[in-house]
């Protein structure tokens, strides 16, 4: 009773605490904040010299690659899971404090936050303490392709298998869900940044041109491709030259970001088929009739189905919008827990 | 852009939109089948507008996005189509396109309608605010004197009780002066002017309005004037009782503001328990120490043999609490 009443004094919060972006999905408000996952820090100097957060998300990310010395500009999660325990936790209360509303009455929130499946314990305590910290009531965990398969709105309590491909910015996961449970999954750190890792290197090994990742990220948007026969598209980009040290520009092709990323795009149809392979063949059926769902920033790749099509055999379907299906998922798992049971996992 | 087909029920045919563009590129349904990895039953479905015989919406919308880019059409136009069927939607309310729709709210659980809940739980909150508030106050002001839970005080009461008849007569206040009250909070009582005696603490007078017990034997009262209340001795500062000398002490009070009044000898005897109002002058003397308890310390004056104190001290808020003299008991 006293917690039915304290729960219209608080709002429920389900966050997507990605590697490349943060999401917070507020009880009947919807997705709220959509916020690179990026603080910028300064170092101050002097007999007191400590950290302090300069700024935290689109600012931040304004400064990757363009901070003077006592600045940085860090990623707080690596690879799905927390990589500097501090600087997420306070990223987290500044996320928190920006969607929540300052009441009298406002008692603190229940947060459901996803991690990836393959995360370890100390590593899923991290994040629960880490928001436990930002001042959260209670913090519910969930899975990754949970979480997804429920935002896509795939009917994950029936006797019936459901397959979902979430490709992030740290880790790609593949799941297989019937009856309101995980019946396999596998997480893959191959995602988003790996993919501007890859492009990085090809034009480093191919044209002797630094580029940052900021760049590399806006080829593999505007330009990038996963299939070798889709449309030549090419932009221009601008580095630095290590042989001379000096900046240069060169035009780079959509047909030269499809070799870049093939490697990484290997990985991932490796894990489907890993995964179509580890399924009972009932689930495999269905998943064989309905197809695969894919969501997550990375299935806004151009012709990212048509490759998985032809590449595993399936009818590939990408959600309505992918960016922010898991933290939708989030928030139906926090409100529908009567409904779709507990979906939560606890490490 | 595709050409909208108008459906049977009046609106666009998502079916047909795909089913005529596939027609117009000469392609079979089993290609499409193989290209889409669908079974061709499912595009039949598909161009048949059988949607029950497909699985759930998320995957119709997938299926219809991809053979639309296959075709050729815009993807948009046949969403929205199927949008307005599935969801019986007139015309006229067309809104953009289903892929560029902003992100869906997570519906709010049923049932569940903030609002009038949340002003009764507020109202129901407020209630119980006010209550425990209420109670909290009169648990405080009204609880109980010393002399309830002191026994060494009620004790001293009661012996005022039985000995004020015997040693001296009452005396009728002037009517201005208010019958007596319930004493002061009790507190710690700071001493003064090196008073050594016991940490003392009041106890509620009960002797009846408008009188007051008599200081002590041999002690004369007299009231001048309505507002000045003097209690002297008769000019002597000591007594002899069985060789032992006792010094006595004089105390002066002058009232500030409107204040209840207890002063206390050395035994403990009440010399004055009263209500006395502002600008009241009270003298008397009796043998120290002397526990002087006002209700209203704010503009009072208090002198002891002659010397004027300082209240400050001995004041909480408003109240005042001071023991003054030392015991003086010597031989002769």
């Amino acid at each position: 009773m006293f917690e039915r009443i304290r729960g219209y004094f608080s709002s429920d919060l389900a966050i997507d605490l990605g590697t490349a972006n943060t999401l917070i999905a507020v009880r009947d408000k919807g997705i709220i904040l959509n916020e690179p996952s990026v603080v910028a820090i300064r170092q101050e100097f002097g007999a007191r010299g400590g950290r302090s957060i300069l700024a935290v998300g689109h600012e931040a990310k304004r400064m990757l690659g363009r901070t003077p010395g006592n600045v940085q500009a860090i990623r707080p999660m690596k690879d799905g899971v927390i990589a500097d325990f501090t600087v997420t936790g306070e990223m987290l209360k500044y996320f928190i404090g920006k969607v929540t509303e300052k009441r009298l009455l406002r008692s603190s929130p229940r947060i459901v936050i996803c991690v990836p499946c393959g995360s370890t314990q100390v590593e899923r305590r991290a994040i629960r303490e880490s928001a436990l910290g930002a001042g959260a009531r209670e913090v519910y965990l969930i899975e990754e392709p949970m979480a997804a398969a429920i935002g896509a709105d795939l009917p994950i309590a029936e006797p019936s298998g459901s397959m979902v491909l979430d490709i992030g910015g740290g880790t790609s996961e593949v799941g297989v869900i019937s009856l309101g449970g995980i019946v396999y999954a596998h997480s893959l750190r191959i995602a988003g940044d790996k993919m501007d890792e890859a492009i990085i290197n090809y034009v480093r090994r191919k044209y002797g041109l630094l580029i940052g990742e900021a760049t590399a990220e806006k080829v593999k948007k505007d330009i990038g491709t996963a299939w070798h026969s889709s449309e030549v598209r090419q932009m221009e980009i601008r580095g630095r030259h290590i042989a001379d040290g000096v900046p240069r520009s060169l035009t780079i092709t959509s047909k030269e970001v499809h070799m870049a990323l093939s490697e990484g795009l290997a990985g991932i149809v490796s894990a489907i088929r890993v995964a179509l392979e580890q399924t009972p063949p009932e689930l495999g059926a269905d998943i064989s009739e309905k197809g695969l769902v894919v969501t997550g920033g990375g299935a806004l790749l151009r012709d990212l189905d048509r490759m998985l099509m032809e590449e595993t055999g399936l009818p590939i379907v990408i959600t309505d919008d992918p960016l922010t299906c898991v933290a939708r998922g989030c928030g139906r798992a926090l409100q529908e827990m009567d409904v779709l049971g507990d979906v939560f996992t606890y490490e | 852009m595709a050409d909208v087909v108008i459906g049977p029920d009046g609106g666009a045919d998502p079916g047909r939109m795909l089913q005529e563009a596939r027609t117009r590129l000469g392609l079979s349904l089993a290609e499409v089948a193989e290209r889409l990895k669908l079974a061709p039953r499912q595009v039949i479905a598909i161009e048949k507008c059988d949607f029950d015989a497909l699985p759930e919406a998320t995957y119709v919308r997938g299926y219809l996005r991809n053979y639309a880019q296959l075709t050729g059409i815009p993807a948009d136009a046949v969403l929205m189509a199927y949008s307005r069927r599935v969801r019986r939607l007139p015309q006229s309310e067309s809104g953009p396109a289903p892929s560029s729709d902003p992100p869906r709210p997570v519906a709010p659980v049923a049932g569940m309608e903030d609002g009038p809940y949340a002003i009764w739980v507020g109202v129901l909150f407020a209630v119980v605010l006010v209550a425990g508030g209420w109670y909290w106050h009169h648990a405080h002001t009204s609880s109980p004197g010393v002399s309830r839970s002191r026994p060494a005080a009620g004790f001293a009461s009661r012996r005022n009780r039985m000995l004020a008849p015997v040693y001296a007569p009452t005396v009728t206040l002037p009517p201005n002066v208010p019958a007596p009250r319930a004493a002061l909070p009790r507190r710690r009582i700071p001493e003064a002017l090196s008073g050594s005696g016991p940490v003392t603490r009041m106890a509620v007078s009960a002797h009846g309005a408008g009188q007051i017990p008599s200081p002590r034997p041999g002690v004369t009262m007299r009231v001048p004037a309505p507002q000045v209340n003097t209690f002297t001795s008769p000019g002597r500062n000591s007594s002899v009782t069985g060789g032992v000398t006792q010094a006595y002490g004089d105390i002066t009070l002058r009232t500030g503001r409107s204040s209840n009044v207890e002063i206390r000898d050395a035994t403990q005897m009440v010399l004055l328990n009263e209500r006395l109002p502002a600008g009241q002058k009270v003298t008397l003397n009796g043998v120290p120490p002397f526990t002087v308890s006002l209700s209203d310390a704010r503009g009072a004056h208090v002198r002891y043999n002659g010397r004027l104190l300082n209240l400050r001290p001995f004041r909480t808020g408003h109240a005042a609490l001071l023991v003054l003299g030392r015991k003086t008991s010597r031989k002769p």
